[in-house]
């Protein structure tokens, strides 16, 4: 497919009715989706929606109350996994007192593949000190740390929470796309959490929208963006078809509504009286998540399985 | 060699932007056949676009008939997209400096034209793309 | 992917190699190890210059003597008490964080994402923790011991250091050793189970000082089946059954046919031995029932006590492993 090595099934993601209570709570629930192998993922939310949640369960740190989840044919957690998991946490967890150069010993030490060359180009790449303690970097830095220490590990899937939070604009673009590279190289699999929308298309193939620990939306980036049309038109209650409103808004006189057509009658694309334009992935995505804020009720939303 | 470049605000699907911009690079001439397209690898570097979005794409490109991909070797242009005649060209030209004026005359300014050719464009433009997607 | 880059590291089936978990635990612990290092030196020091003090003395076995060198024998004795108290600062201050620390600072995520699993993590550690904290704990001991018989050979008796009490039975025999491995084993369960540092450095030591307390005071007496005299109460006085018992369980007074007897509080007035005879002999108490362990069995007793703290140690780990899991309920 990308030239990238077998590594392929052993690291998909798949996650079926999970759900994460506290006391009587729900941080997660009825979560259901399945990543490809080698895809990039993005979940996308608002704060506190549960992205936090979902990738502590799904890197095995946390024990779901409800259902569960894989990665290949392995349940997450599983003591001998078939495929490695490397995970960069909300709080870039390292050890204090250990300097970066330690931190990557320590990855040495403690795993059957280990790929030093390419920890410590990452570290140099971004001019990290690896003699200074952890407790001393800054939060770019340590961001740096903990992903030298995740891709030395060699993995098959990657889970990153918001790993572009604390790095400066340039330093951004060119961490996306070594991990971009990264997947075209070894077919790695690799989900990332974010709540800036705006760096996301072109970049990510597969999509997972959570609003208040519920999944809005999820699939394919192009099978979503093909299923979804805005319709422009006169000021109306209802969009002028057989699909499905997302969110409709209005002015004066115009409305303009995001429908998903899916199956469901003749393409809005076609539409004689009413302008239909397609939709790009930033307007998808919040539109969703506005529609779910406006009907906290009404979060079932629309389920696309890619 | 070619660069890919991406507009991510584009409603348009990363995927398509990369093969319309290779049939607008042979639709110019700037590549022709049994040059070399740019590796997954290249491109990602590049543009900074998704691997599987480039992979796409080239095998789209294939489908058309546009490019061939060898395991290992790399992808390559294997046909023309035919230049627009320039007779038609000169034609077109002619008929739009004549509505343009007439548009103006009839009140419209710049921003207006401007505004009308957007949305015809794209409104013809996503209907080409959903019939090539 | 050239395999070039990659390196075996760790044995095909996941066992960390010692000298790897060596340096984790020299360069996650190295504060705590050299701390202990250094308290070991400094007990050790002043041990060692008390020995001396005391072997210069020339105490006969007399109040005056012990009244005058008072304080000697009381730094003595208290240099001896810290020396066991140390297994209690190893619970809370070595065992306790060992897991909770871990699970708190979410450096967990770190030291359970590698190939290594989070039980295996715990058991080597704890192997080689428990190796250097049980090293530590023989220097205390070989330094202690030099003090504990000093004690008992200059001490007059006045000054209680003989086998009835604690602190000789505990610090004669390298009993600190044991100690020191049960209580690091409790103290990584109890951090393993509560998951927060503060409380679990608490309560780790109150459990180890209870546990240990709890022992000494209602189970070493019990290891072996006490033996039983019956001395005759006479005019001479009662005769002492054996010279040097490890521990008195219990005294109490019996008639001729050896049941119980209660005292008669009458009999306190009378002075006289003989007429205090009489007296007791007059309300039926004709004989005193010791319970007691004989004084040759200190060796055997000094064995079952490490064997108990043995399985203490044992089943500390055993908790420890099965509250070690890779998943938490709830991130702190």
């Amino acid at each position: 497919m990308n030239g990238g090595p077998a590594v392929m099934e052993t690291s998909s993601l798949c996650a079926e009715d999970l759900g994460k209570r506290y006391r009587k709570t729900w941080a997660l629930r009825e979560c259901t989706f399945d990543v490809p192998s080698g895809r990039v993922a993005a979940l996308v939310g608002p704060n506190g929606a549960g992205k936090t949640t979902l990738l502590d369960l799904m890197a095995g740190v946390l024990e779901p109350d409800t259902g569960s989840g894989r990665v290949g044919p392995a349940p997450t957690g599983a003591a001998t996994p078939s495929a490695r998991v490397a995970y960069l946490a909300q709080d870039r967890p390292l050890y204090s007192t250990f300097t970066a150069a330690d931190m990557l010993d320590f990855g040495r030490r403690f795993n059957r593949r280990w790929d030093q060359a390419r920890a410590f180009d990452w570290l140099d790449t971004f001019d990290v000190p690896l003699r200074r303690r952890c407790d001393r970097l800054s939060g770019g830095q340590r961001t740096q740390v903990a992903l030298a220490l995740a891709l030395g590990a060699s993995p098959d899937l990657l889970l990153l929470d918001e790993p572009l939070a604390n790095l400066d604009p340039i330093v951004r673009v060119e961490v996306a796309r070594r991990l971009l590279d990264l997947v075209a190289e070894q077919g790695t699999t690799i989900v990332l959490s974010t709540h800036v929308v705006a760096e996301l298309p072109g970049r990510v193939d597969y999509l997972v929208v959570l609003v208040e620990g519920r999944l809005v939306l999820a699939g394919d980036i192009d099978d979503l963006l093909a299923a979804h049309a805005y319709l422009e038109g006169p000021r109306s209650n209802d969009a002028p078809g057989p699909w499905v409103t997302v969110r409709a808004s209005h002015s004066e006189r115009r409305s303009r509504f995001l429908v998903e057509h899916s199956g469901d009658g003749p393409p809005p694309l076609t539409h004689p009286t009413w302008q239909a334009t397609p939709v790009g992935l930033e307007d998808l995505i919040m539109d969703y998540l506005q529609a779910a804020n406006d009907r906290p009720a009404d979060l079932a939303g629309v389920d696309h399985r890619g | 060699m070619l660069e890919i470049k991406l507009d991510r605000g584009s409603p348009t699907p990363p995927y398509l932007q990369v093969v319309n911009q290779v049939r607008d690079a042979l639709r110019m001439g700037w590549l022709v056949p049994g040059d070399r397209l740019p590796s997954v690898r290249e491109v990602v570097a590049s543009s900074g676009i998704n691997p599987n979005t480039v992979s796409k794409a080239y095998r789209e490109l294939g489908l058309l008939g546009l490019i061939e991909s060898r395991q290992g070797a790399g992808s390559y242009v294997t046909a023309t997209l035919g230049h627009a005649d320039p007779h038609a060209m000169v034609k077109f030209r002619v008929q739009l400096e004549g509505w343009v004026a007439r548009a103006r005359a009839a009140g419209l300014d710049l921003e207006d034209l401007k505004v009308l050719a957007a949305a015809v464009l794209n409104e013809s433009g996503s209907a080409r793309s959903s019939v090539a997607g | 992917m050239s395999a070039a880059r990659h390196r075996q590291s760790t044995g095909a089936s996941g066992h960390p190699r010692l000298r790897d978990v060596g340096w984790l635990v020299w360069r996650q612990h190295r504060l705590l190890i050299v701390t202990a290092a250094v308290v070991t030196l400094v007990l050790c020091v002043l041990q060692l210059l008390v020995e001396r003090q005391l072997h210069g003395l020339n105490c006969p076995d007399s109040d005056q003597c012990a009244v005058a060198n008072g304080d000697l024998f009381t730094r003595a004795k208290w240099l001896l008490e810290a020396v066991v108290a140390t297994p209690a600062l190893v619970a809370a201050f070595v065992g306790a964080p060992l897991v909770a620390r871990e699970i708190e600072q979410g450096t967990h995520i770190v030291a359970w994402g590698q190939d290594i699993s989070p039980r295996r993590w715990l058991l080597s550690k704890l192997a080689v923790l428990g190796a250097v904290m049980a090293a530590f704990a023989a220097v205390l001991w070989a330094c202690a011991r030099r003090l504990a018989e000093a004690l008992t050979a200059t001490a007059p008796s006045t000054v209680d250091f003989s086998r009835f009490s604690r602190l000789p039975f505990e610090t004669l025999a390298p009993l600190v050793v044991s100690y020191c491995v049960a209580a690091l084993a409790l103290g990584v369960a109890v951090g393993a189970v509560v998951r927060r540092t503060l409380p679990a450095v608490a309560i780790a030591a109150a459990l180890f000082v209870g546990s240990w307390f709890a022992i000494g005071q209602f189970v070493r007496p019990h290891y072996l089946p006490a033996a039983r005299s019956l001395a005759p109460v006479s005019a001479a006085g009662v005769d002492s059954v054996e010279p040097n018992p490890l521990y008195l369980v219990n005294n109490s007074w019996a008639d001729a046919n050896g049941h119980v007897a209660s005292y008669p509080d009458g009999c306190n007035q009378v002075q006289d031995q003989v007429a205090w005879a009489a007296c007791l002999n007059s309300h039926g108490v004709s004989h005193r029932v010791s319970i007691y362990q004989p004084g040759r069995r200190e060796a055997e007793f000094e064995l079952i006590e490490a064997g108990l703290y043995g399985l203490l140690a044992a089943a500390g780990t055993a908790l420890a492993v099965a509250a070690t899991r890779n998943r938490v309920r709830r991130r702190p």
